[in-house]
């Protein structure tokens, strides 16, 4: 460099020689500096440098919070659109972009960007063709992975490609699972150590899921944990004869980290035949339903904590598991929050997975208890049935894949929530055939329209009869944003919305809250007490999990409603 | 009436298609004549040609209307908009044959396999004005839009779930068609339909058929009704007249199904 500069006389006249060297030096410095690649110690420390977003969930305990605090109680009613990104499709965004030093990235199933975090103006653009003869339910794409010169992009059809952060050209591009049998990629992965760790979904179509590490250099698979065991391995024996090689266990969002005990937690998809339980009975169906501790390095499992065992109601424990340090008893104890598809909030020791509390959050009818164990015990009289049974919560769930968020200020976790919904679900007879839908699900006989699935179409902010939820009364199923207290399950308070929400929950160090829902909404509440303080009218669904950061000095929060992000600051 | 009914207020690309295909269907039956082209050119761009061709008006009032087009953004040189005016009076003007014989296909239109003589629908039109349904319902342009419209009930629903929906109809409104209660903060109570809410505001046709949105904050009360208003009308007329008027409600199948 020295050298370099000695022989380029430009930078060797006016000031003297030393002092040029020193500038450039920090100029070199304020550059990298700014632009540093995301190591894993970065990862690790993320709550450390609040400007970005380095991780979907906003780090590995995924509490989506943020130590920003200049978007405040006061300041927030304030707030101004500052740009959109419009993506490249008409399906609803469930992206959470990253941003890694002025740099956002984002993206969907068919195209990811890098974007001037300032101006929304667009650096490169990647383009995927999802292979059009694959049929795919819920062509939807939660996020990205970053890392050293690579982000990571998992797409619908299979592939798991790196692409390099400063051109947007594959690195490396693998198929790792293929969507003609059943499978897809949903998830933002994530990054552990020198690893890719993700795993595929399948929409019903009985594919036997798996949370599986990748080398993050070449994309070679490291190890594997199948979420339907095998015969001889432990669990084969809740699968009644070959059910097991049937039997599902999706991926459908992202896992968390504990650095202190090496273990990786991911949520498990329902058992397939979902609505009908018969060809999989009698059995618990392990470890479908389920969160799995695993080893991050190994991949072998510590623990696992079932939700809902022999489930015929589709509640997939399809949620993120936030890993929080609490009072418990008087002690410090580290833990996982978790609230389910099923209706029930849970706090497990994070350590062992021991089952510390369950309890309702929203209306429920399958659950009379727990054994000392943990193991829910179900209303005998709660069965699934050809005519028809009625279910509380619906098929939808009390929450699903929805990101919660976990304030330590305020110590409350925030869930949201589908509450007083309901449906008469009747199973059917299934046939499994590779690569197509293995659902088990009938139609109520008689049932009036009102007991019919309420959950209504999501898309578009519209009115009319699409909207279901416009002609609602309370009774009959709203969304709401939950606090609720970990140590006691206890709902805090409650901000409803006239129609439910497929939003996430981000929380600040401002005790600023911000969601939205499928009203099309997006707001900000005081995380304390739930007290509305702004909104916006976004047109279109939020389904997305919001996000902040900053630069130069100045907050923005994103968050995708319909097929657009929207960046919103303070007036500068 | 108590159904699942097909509500107008969802603009969807769906209902987008099917009233552009409607419009082709009547572009075929249009009579023929000078400004015919200019006509569906011009008018159908924005909307289904029959909205004018159901009208019967003189030379004067129809280039009132075409002006009034104009001004809200109806495109064409002054000879295509003479020429407009000019087919417009010379095929639906004052003298000219009533819509639903000129035009089969026009709303309130009839069934091809069931038509209806031109004595029957106007027995059923007396039977529909002297119960009161128009109080309520809406059928071809007129009534109010408290209720359901009832110009396409015959596309969605069949002869026998029309006399059901007539003779007894169900305790509970069909969700869609709930209607509201609201007191303003300033004491004022309105009525109407539910059209759109979210958790802050309240979207409803009135009373008095005006579209009004308000604010949650502003309410004093909110009240949804889930019962249904619709009287039992089994005693209330002979069999005769309410087969009649089943037959005439069956025929109706609306803008989007020629």
């Amino acid at each position: 460099m020295k050298q370099a500069m000695r022989s380029n006389p430009k930078y060797v006249q006016g000031k003297p020689f030393a002092v040029k060297i020193g500038m450039f030096l920090l100029f070199l410095f304020a550059g990298s500096a700014a632009q540093a690649q995301v190591t894993y110690d970065r990862l690790l420390h993320a709550d450390k440098e609040p400007q970005n977003w380095l991780t979907y969930s906003g780090g590995y305990a995924s509490k989506r919070y943020s130590e920003l605090k200049q978007i405040n109680r006061e300041n927030v009613k304030d707030l101004q659109l500052k740009w959109v990104h419009v993506f490249d499709t008409r399906n609803k965004i469930e992206n959470t972009p990253l941003v890694v030093d002025g740099v956002l990235y984002t993206g969907d199933t068919n195209q990811i960007s890098a974007v001037d975090a300032l101006t929304g103006r667009t650096y490169w653009t990647l383009d995927h063709t999802v292979d059009p003869k694959g049929v795919f339910v819920l062509p939807m794409n939660k996020g990205l992975a970053i890392s050293g010169d690579r982000l990571i992009w998992a797409t619908l059809d299979g592939h798991l490609i790196a692409v390099d952060i400063k051109s947007g050209k594959p690195i490396w591009d693998k198929v790792i699972a293929i969507w003609h049998k059943g499978y897809q990629l949903n998830v933002a992965p994530l990054i552990v150590k020198d690893k890719v760790i993700l795993g595929p979904a399948t929409n019903e179509e009985g594919a036997n899921c798996w949370v599986g590490a990748y080398d993050i250099k070449t994309g070679d698979e490291l190890w594997r944990y199948t979420a339907i065991p095998g015969p001889g391995e432990p669990g084969n024996d809740t699968w009644p004869g070959d059910s097991w090689k049937r039997g599902g266990g999706s991926i459908w969002v992202t896992g968390s980290y504990d650095p202190e005990t090496n273990l990786t937690f991911w949520g498990t998809g329902n058992p397939n035949p979902g609505w009908n339980g018969d060809p999989r009975a009698p059995g618990d169906n392990l470890y479908a339903d389920s969160v799995l501790a695993l080893d991050a390095d190994t991949g072998k499992m510590k623990w696992h904590y079932q939700f809902t065992p022999a489930d015929e109601f589709d509640w997939d424990s399809v949620e993120i598991p936030v890993l929080a340090d609490i009072n418990w008893e008087g002690k410090p104890r580290k833990v996982m929050l978790w609230a389910n598809r099923n209706g029930f909030f849970y706090v497990l020791d994070r350590a062992t997975g021991k089952f510390l509390l369950g309890k309702p959050f929203v209306k429920q009818n399958w659950n009379i208890g727990f054994t000392p164990e943990g193991r829910p015990i179900k209303d005998p009289t709660f069965k699934s049935s050809f005519e028809g049974t009625f279910i509380e919560p619906g098929v939808q769930g009390g929450t699903n894949w929805y990101s919660p968020s976990f304030s330590p200020r305020t110590g409350l976790f925030y869930i949201p929530s589908w509450q007083n919904s309901s449906q008469i679900s009747a199973k059917a007879p299934a046939k499994w055939v590779e690569g197509e839908r293995y659902t088990g699900v009938g139609h109520p006989a008689g049932a009036a329209p009102q007991q019919r699935p309420r959950h209504g179409g999501g898309g578009l902010a519209t009115g009319g009869y699409g909207n279901a939820a416009a002609f609602r009364k309370d009774e009959e199923g709203y969304g709401a944003i939950i606090a609720v207290e970990p140590q006691t399950g206890e709902k805090k308070w409650e901000f409803k919305m006239n129609d439910y929400t497929e939003s996430g929950v981000l929380t600040t160090a401002s005790d600023v809250l911000f969601a939205g829902g499928r009203e099309g909404n997006f707001f900000a509440l005081d995380a304390r007490n739930g007290e509305f303080l702004w909104k916006v009218g976004l047109g279109a669904t939020v389904a997305s999990g919001p996000m902040t950061f900053s630069l130069d000095g100045h907050q923005y929060v994103g968050v995708c409603a319909g097929n657009s992000l929207f960046i919103f600051g303070l007036p500068e | 009436m108590d159904m699942t009914y097909r509500s107008k207020c969802i603009v969807s690309l769906g209902s987008m298609f099917v009233l552009s295909f409607a419009v082709s269907a009547y572009a075929q039956s249009l009579p023929e004549g000078q400004g015919k082209a200019e006509f569906q050119r011009i008018c159908g761009n924005c909307h289904s040609v029959s909205m004018a061709t159901s009208q019967r008006m003189t030379q004067a009032q129809w280039t009132d209307v075409v002006n009034d087009m104009v001004s809200r953004g109806a495109q064409g040189s002054q000879q295509d908009l003479d020429n407009v005016t000019s087919y417009l009076a010379t095929h639906f003007g004052q003298g000219a044959p009533p819509a639903a014989s000129a035009m089969p296909a026009a709303a309130p239109a009839v069934a091809k396999e069931s038509p209806l003589s031109d004595e029957e629908v106007t027995k059923a039109l007396g039977l529909i004005k002297a119960n009161g349904c128009l109080s309520c319902h809406r059928v071809g342009g007129t009534g109010s839009y408290v209720a359901p419209d009832l110009s396409d009930v015959g596309a969605s629903y069949s002869a026998e779930q029309i006399r059901a929906a007539l003779v007894s109809p169900n305790k509970d409104v069909a969700p869609q068609h709930r209607s509201i209660r609201l007191v303003t903060k300033d004491g004022k109570t309105v009525t109407g339909r539910i059209l759109n809410q979210d958790g802050f505001s309240v979207q409803i046709i009135d009373s008095s058929s005006e579209l009004r949105s308000f604010l949650k904050a502003n309410l004093r009360e909110f009240t949804i009704i889930t019962t249904n208003p619709m009287p039992a009308y089994a005693d209330k007329m002979s069999a005769e007249d309410m087969n009649g008027l089943v037959q005439y409600l069956s025929s109706l199948k609306g803008l989007g199904n020629p």
